[in-house]
């Protein structure tokens, strides 16, 4: 760091590559954030989170019980015990509109914070408008949905849809019906993925072991079937040695990483569709008929990618091009089902079946130093051995 | 000196948890935190070392280590640290949310201790340890802890007991409502009989005043109809009585009894019938069945109660008698049973009212019962007495005990009650019986064949009943059937079989009229089985079992774990050392150098002899979790429920099946490719 100071002075480095090294180190600062929390609302184990993307600021998760809270997690200047409100919510089963099985996916409209859509094991995809927590729209699956995802696109509004029949359906928000849907997968649909790079390309992986690329103007057949030897054993390919359960494009869309029941996960290229051989090691889940989400650190603020994977009930933080295990969070009591990143600050937010949402934090040293000053808080940190003894 | 205060912190953590004490031992606690205090590696040392312990499948140990756990955490920051950065663990192990391990003392002990640790450290430190809260809330709100009682007990398990005392309450409601509407029900029958009782005994009363005479004031009945009667009827004579109470009952009571009533006079000059035509009274009483009935009854009895005409009078108290014992066996059997339950329901549902209800009814009962218990007494002196003074009178009916007056009554038809006036009759009446002519005793004593009704014993001894009446006493009796009707009969019991008559006018075949040997036998013997009778066994096995006691398996001849049982002493060694060489021959061959005296314990079936093993355990103040483990259902379990023999029968099962199918569907493709 000091090297890199000097280099800076010297003009040798650019301008930002100091911050993002920073951040970087902070990433494997990782801890449980001491003076903020979320409210505790949720009743049942959290399935799905996602912060939106254009303000950074609401967390929408999902819990078992098919309800949906939207809280917030701005940080609030100068308070010295923070609570993340919730400030919205809909309880499942209570509302003709609210879902009535466990919520499978929930996704912010990437442009918006007015629309949020919701994919539950009743069978039903549904775009709520935020504003008024009520749905709008109510798209009906004949076998329940394990996934979707909405497209970052601005040329079509549309949604990918993967259900326990291994049907995707492509459902149309400007119409409110679906458009089409693709047809290869034998085993359900576990996880799809819009490219952010290629606006007609998606990722779907499957529970029979397959990544299949689609471009969804060709319906017809899958560009390609990701095989995780690279084509050196036989022609059929799988991605996996088990169920395909997550996938994640890298923010610039040009990798891949997937998560598998075999609890490995793999980088793909996706320009070369290849295996990019990386090692993360054993990645122990009990993931089976579950989505496996995991993130990633965002470029902005870090100077290597970093793979925050969950690991029963543990958070594992990767190199995402080394495979080296940089840190583990541990803090949530039984398995942490859904992550994301906040890539304003460095501060991850982990949902688990415990229905607890945690925060992460690399700011805590710094709140340390403060906080020790405090003559309570001295009394708690401090030794107290007795002159008895 | 680093390596060997090491080495010591290990050693005391080490006796510290395997000491098996419910509490720490102060000295060595002390000596471990002046260690901590000097130095932080030490710390970090003994959180492992603890960390290590409390993971132990032993709830003694986890105990222990978790005390001394607490003891640090509330002295050192860095131990705190330590502690919450791996919290989940702790907990998991600690609190019981997932089962601990034997002992089970231990264990609850052990949930208990860390529950009230762990919110002394959250009310202390919760600010300082983010993770310390979370482990809070999980117990908290996940596991559903319930702090302030300290009970874990999972969301599942509240929720049942929940469910089991809403249904117990449910139950008891339900219970209480049938019992309540059992209670309105049965209570004027019961307040009835007691009535009808009541009744009986005023009957009575005046009655025995007249038969052993007492002052004539003597205060008799309640009722007020009654009261004037009786009044009326100790103030007057009997012959004036006899015309008055004639006259009276016919101006309130039913033309049929006032007939049974009139026509009893008459009956009273006739001995002879009285009893078949008492029997008939009785019955239109019992028809009428209520207690003006009874009430009616009061004048017969009084004007039959004329000093010369004792046996009528005796005759008619006997039925009155035997409605009254009926009445009572109906309180005292059922009423008063029934009563004391619901008396236990009410007074488990708290029903105030409705006991106070049940108990009333309990005092009549009882006290309708101790009334009876005085007379009846009395009454039966008084019958006994009128027996011996009537004397043996061919006429008279013999004196049955009165509960079988019905069936005495019922004599009359004649086949149909003899069979069971005969299993009935006490072996003393006997002889009154046979001498009764409509009795099947007579019947059987006319063909000779009394001597050898009790068909069992030999004949020999059984010369007459009344000489043989200990034997007889004694002897096992069958009922009365066909066989012993032919008894010793020479000439072949006939048989008239008759043909079943088809009833359609067409030709039939010649029906078939001969009787098989089988009926024909049938008719003259009879199979009784013979069982034996069980005899227990008494000696016990008493071989020496490697537990020091003596094996207590008492088998007839050969105790399936040590062989033939063999008279032993009371160390469980053979008193018999004949035996005993020869079937350790073999062993003594073997073991030459075992340097054991020739009749050392030894089992006969050849097993060897332990030698006590002194394998030191290792903590001795530790429970054995093994032994605890040692059940005989686990013994047995690990024998019976063995890999290889569920493997062998599941083959042997599979062959039988498969024979099986072999033989009956060999033709069937299916099987015959299958096998």
């Amino acid at each position: 760091m000091i090297q890199l100071l000097r280099d800076r002075r010297a003009g040798l480095e650019e301008e930002w590559t100091l911050p993002k090294v920073y951040a970087t180190h902070k990433w494997t600062q990782l801890s449980l954030s001491r003076n903020r929390e979320f409210e505790r609302s949720h009743d049942n184990g959290i399935t799905s989170m996602q912060l939106d993307h254009t303000s950074q600021r609401y967390l929408l998760s999902g819990t078992t019980d098919g309800s949906i809270f939207i809280q917030d997690t701005r940080y609030q200047v100068g308070v010295a015990r923070q609570t993340c409100p919730t400030v919205a919510f809909n309880r499942g089963s209570t509302t003709p509109s609210s879902h009535t099985h466990s919520i499978s996916e929930l996704k912010w409209y990437p442009h918006d914070t007015g629309i949020f859509t919701s994919s539950s094991m009743d069978k039903t995809l549904r775009i709520w408008d935020t504003n008024e927590m009520c749905v709008v729209e109510n798209f009906k699956m004949s076998t329940p949905i394990y996934t979707h995802d909405l497209a970052k696109a601005i040329k079509h509004t549309l949604t990918a849809v993967g259900t326990k029949d291994g049907i995707v359906t492509i459902c149309d928000m400007n119409s409110g019906s679906s458009s089409h849907i693709l047809k290869r997968h034998k085993k359900p649909v576990m996880t799809v993925q819009w490219s952010p790079s290629d606006e007609y390309t998606l990722a779907t992986g499957s529970q029979d072991n397959q990544i299949l690329f689609w471009d969804i103007r060709k319906t017809r057949c899958p560009l390609v079937s990701l095989d995780q030897h690279n084509g050196s054993q036989g022609k059929n390919s799988t991605a996996h040695n088990g169920y395909v359960l997550g996938l994640q494009f890298t923010t610039d869309g040009l990798f891949l990483i997937s998560s598998g029941s075999d609890q490995r996960l793999r980088l793909w290229d996706v320009s070369s569709t290849s295996n990019m051989l990386i090692n993360y090691g054993r990645i122990p889940h009990s993931f089976k008929n579950q989505t496996h989400h995991f993130s990633l650190t965002p470029p902005s603020l870090s100077f290597t990618p970093h793979l925050l994977v969950p690991s029963h009930s543990d958070v594992s933080i990767y190199e995402l091009f080394t495979g080296r295990n940089v840190s583990k969070l541990k803090g949530h009591y039984s398995s942490v089902t859904s992550i994301d990143v906040n890539s304003n600050d460095i501060e991850v937010y982990t949902g688990s079946t415990d229905n607890t949402v945690l925060i992460w934090t690399a700011v805590n040293s710094i709140e340390l130093n403060t906080e020790s000053k405090l003559s309570r808080q001295s009394v708690i940190y401090n030794d107290t051995w007795s002159d008895e003894d | 000196m680093e390596i060997e205060a090491r080495t010591e912190i290990l050693k005391i953590i080490e006796t510290l948890t395997h000491s098996g004490d419910p509490s720490l031992d102060e000295k060595l606690m002390k000596k471990i935190k002046n260690y901590c205090r000097t130095n932080n590696t030490y710390v970090q040392l003994v959180y492992d070392r603890l960390m290590r312990d409390v993971a132990t499948k032993h709830s003694e140990v986890r105990l222990s280590s978790f005390q001394i756990i607490d003891q640090l955490f509330q002295r050192s920051h860095i131990f705190r640290q330590l502690v919450t950065s791996d919290c989940q663990k702790l907990i998991m192990l600690v609190c019981g949310v997932e089962p601990l391990p034997p002992p089970r003392l231990a264990a609850a002990k052990l949930k208990e201790v860390s529950l009230l640790s762990f919110k002394e450290w959250v009310e202390k430190y919760g600010e300082g340890y983010p993770k310390l809260k979370l482990g809070y809330n999980y117990l908290k709100h996940n596991k559903k802890v319930d702090f302030d009682r300290l009970t874990s007990s999972s969301e599942g398990e509240q929720r049942r007991q929940e469910e089991r005392e809403s249904r117990q309450r449910a139950f008891l409601e339900q219970r209480l409502e049938k019992i309540r509407v059992e209670m309105n029900e049965q209570a004027p029958d019961i307040k009835g009989c007691l009535f009808e009782m009541e009744s009986c005994f005023k009957i009575l009363m005046p009655s025995f005043m007249d038969l052993f005479p007492l002052n004539e004031s003597n205060p008799v009945s309640n009722c007020s109809q009654n009261s004037t009667k009786s009044d009326s009827v100790s103030a007057e004579t009997d012959s004036e009585l006899v015309l008055k109470t004639v006259g009276s009952p016919s101006s309130n009571e039913t033309s049929s009894q006032t007939g049974g009533c009139s026509r009893e006079p008459d009956d009273t000059s006739t001995d002879g019938e009285s009893e078949s035509d008492d029997v008939e009274w009785e019955e239109v009483t019992m028809a009428t069945g209520a207690i003006n009935g009874l009430v009616g009854r009061n004048p017969t009895v009084t004007t039959i109660r004329v000093p010369d005409r004792v046996i009528v009078n005796k005759d008619d108290n006997e039925t009155l008698i035997a409605t009254l014992r009926e009445r009572y066996k109906l309180a005292v059997k059922t009423y008063l049973p029934r009563i004391n339950k619901w008396i236990e329901w009410f007074t488990k549902a708290g029903q105030e009212a409705l006991l106070k209800e049940a108990i009333d009814l309990k005092a009549q009962v009882l006290a309708a019962k101790g009334k009876y218990a005085e007379l009846d007494i009395k009454g039966l002196e008084q019958e006994e007495e009128e027996d011996s003074s009537t004397g043996p009178t061919d006429l008279a009916p013999p004196s049955y005990p009165p509960d079988s007056i019905a069936a005495h009554c019922s004599s009359l038809l004649p086949w149909t009650t003899a069979v069971a006036s005969y299993h009935k009759t006490p072996v003393g009446l006997e002889e009154d019986l046979a001498s009764d002519p409509t009795t099947p005793q007579a019947q059987m004593k006319a063909k000779g064949l009394l001597q050898q009704q009790s068909a069992t014993i030999p004949p020999g001894p059984a010369k007459g009943a009344a000489s043989g009446s200990s034997q007889t006493s004694s002897a096992a009796t069958v009922p009365f059937d066909v066989d012993l009707l032919h008894w010793g009969d020479s000439r072949q019991p006939s048989i008239m079989p008759t043909a079943m008559d088809s009833l359609h006018r067409y030709w039939c075949a010649e029906p078939d009229l001969t009787v098989s040997e089988d009926v024909m036998a049938s008719l003259s013997h009879r199979s009784i089985t013979f069982a034996g009778t069980f005899q227990p066994v008494e000696r016990s096995c008493r071989a020496p079992l490697p537990s020091g006691s003596l094996c207590p398996r008492k088998d007839k001849i050969k105790c399936p774990l040590h062989g033939v049982i063999i008279p032993r002493d009371e160390h469980g060694d053979p008193i018999d050392c004949l035996e005993m060489s020869q079937s350790d021959t073999v062993i003594e061959t073997k073991t030459p150098a075992a340097a054991a005296p020739p009749d050392t314990p030894k089992g006969p079936g050849g097993t060897k002899d332990k030698k006590p093993r002194s394998k030191k355990t290792k903590y001795p103040g530790l429970t054995d979790i093994k032994k605890l483990e040692k059940t005989p259902k686990n013994r047995i379990e690990s024998k019976i429920l063995n890999k290889h023999v569920l493997a062998r029968v599941g083959k042997k099962l599979d062959a039988l099946d498969q024979k099986r199918g072999k033989t009956k569907f060999s033709d069937n493709f299916n099987y015959a490719l299958k096998s």
